[in-house]
This record gives structure tokens, C-alpha cells and sequence, in this order.
């Protein structure tokens, strides 16, 4: 083992990240190992979702996302645990499955 | 300075039926660097201490195994699928991974003194090294030392 100095990085790196859909929202996992809740900062802007974070040891990460129409964006929630942020996307009541009456 | 790029899915904003189609790319390959997927391994060195540093996002205490074992520390992890239930998966980047490493510690690692810890998907295991004794001169012995315990004496009987 020896001193490793890391190289000073100049770009976000683009975390990784797993898409679910269900009928009522959008699920993303995406994984932000060595984040700090108040290092995390989520943004909506014109139907785009962004999370950025920098760390302590000042690398940065940044990942957006454009959202379907289908997102009710007033209601996203974002948490953030063992370094996977967890952001929900409820859909918009109009967007989900409806079963129309034969009469 | 940020560069965020957007990922942009196909979307037609004028569609006439709203069908949400909007993830519908996340299965492309993507080019761009990304974070990478096996786990990232920091090696430090301080005056008193190495710091491993291992980025397991998602992983608990219980799915690391950490052993030292003759000068010789090695650690395994797996992190497994996280698949939440009654949800359809579009795009899957995090997956699974295991790692298994050892690593040889070298002499001056105080082998009790390891410790690890888990924080934020970041595991942290310190490795002290032992305390370096303080410089000490070590005194000769031999006839001349008894000298000038010989001569205080005399001082002592003189005065």
C-alpha cells in the first residue's frame, strides 16, 4: 500500500441508476455512495429532474433525468439512504390505468 | 464547475394520446462515462494510519465480511438486486456486485487497532500503525560509568 493521490476531477460523474414504473409512479434508485443528505440537491425545471451532489472530498455527481408528462411534478419525493437517493414520481391521476363502464 | 447532461428519452410533446412513452430508452447503450460499476477503492496513507475507503452504495453492515488474518486483510461483498415489488423494471444500471480482495498490510499496521466503519454507502476501514517508539539513547555500560559516581562521592565527603 502506498499514498495514492487522486487526480482532481473536473466532471460530474453520472451515478447509476434503476428505473421502475408501476401504475401509480415512477421509482428511481440511484446510487450516491459517500452523500450527505445536505450535500444532495434535487431540482424540477421545465420537466426536467436533476440531482446533483458534491461530496466531501469535492467530486460531483450529476444525473437528470427529462420527465414524462404523465409525472405529477408537484409531488416528487426524494430520501436518501446507505448512498441510494430514492426519488418517487407519483403520476398524475389522468395518466394512471382507468377502467371505463360498458353500459 | 457542474456539466450536467441531460438524458434525454424519445418523447413527442405533440402526441395525441398522452401515453407516457417517456422511459422508453433507458435500455439504449449508453456511451458516456459513467460512475463506474464495480466498487471504488481508496487507499490512503496518513503519519499514523492507512484508510481504505470502499464505495458500497446500498450495502448493509451484514453483506460485508471483513478478516484479518496473518498480515493479510481480506474483504467480500455482495450486494444483491434490488428489485421492489409489483413495479415493472425499465432500466437496470446499478445491478449486482461482489467484490473479493486482499490486501497484504505492511509491517507498521497495528493488526488490534483496525477498525471499520459504514457511512453513507462508503465503508471505511482505519489501519493504525503501531505507535514508533520516541528516539532514546541507550546508555553504555562498561568501567567509565561507575566514574563519576565515584567522584560525586568524593564531592560529598569533601564538602
Amino acid at each position: 500500500m502506498s499514498a495514492l493521490t487522486t487526480p482532481a476531477k473536473t466532471t460530474a460523474l453520472e451515478p447509476l441508476v434503476d428505473v421502475f414504473d408501476s401504475d401509480d409512479e415512477l421509482l428511481l434508485l440511484i446510487d450516491l455512495p459517500g452523500v450527505a443528505r445536505e450535500q444532495l440537491q434535487v431540482s424540477v425545471k421545465a420537466e426536467t429532474l436533476t440531482l446533483e451532489a458534491k461530496r466531501d472530498d469535492d467530486s460531483l455527481y450529476s444525473r437528470s433525468f427529462q420527465l414524462p408528462r404523465s409525472v405529477d411534478t408537484e409531488r416528487i419525493s426524494v430520501s436518501l439512504q446507505d448512498g441510494v437517493a430514492r426519488a418517487t414520481l407519483p403520476k398524475l391521476a389522468r395518466a394512471k390505468p382507468q377502467r371505463i363502464p360498458v353500459h | 464547475m457542474f456539466t450536467p447532461s441531460v438524458w434525454s428519452p424519445v418523447f413527442a410533446a405533440g402526441f395525441p394520446f398522452d401515453r407516457a412513452p417517456a422511459f422508453e430508452d433507458f435500455f439504449r447503450p449508453r456511451s458516456r462515462a459513467q460512475a463506474q460499476r464495480a466498487p471504488r477503492i481508496d487507499v490512503r496513507e496518513s503519519e499514523d494510519a492507512f484508510t481504505l475507503s470502499v464505495e458500497v452504495p446500498g450495502v448493509k453492515a451484514a453483506d460485508i465480511a471483513l478478516e484479518v488474518k496473518e498480515r493479510t486483510l481480506s474483504l467480500n461483498i455482495t450486494r444483491k438486486q434490488e428489485l421492489p415489488e409489483g413495479v415493472r423494471a425499465l432500466r437496470l444500471e446499478r445491478g449486482t456486485f461482489s467484490l473479493s480482495q486482499t490486501f497484504a498490510l505492511p509491517p507498521q499496521v497495528s493488526l488490534e487497532a483496525i477498525t471499520a466503519d459504514l457511512q453513507l454507502g462508503v465503508l471505511t476501514v482505519r489501519l493504525p500503525k503501531a505507535a514508533l517508539a520516541a528516539p532514546r539513547t541507550i546508555p553504555i555500560n562498561g568501567a567509565e560509568s561507575v566514574a563519576p559516581t565515584a567522584s560525586r562521592t568524593e564531592e560529598e565527603v569533601s564538602s
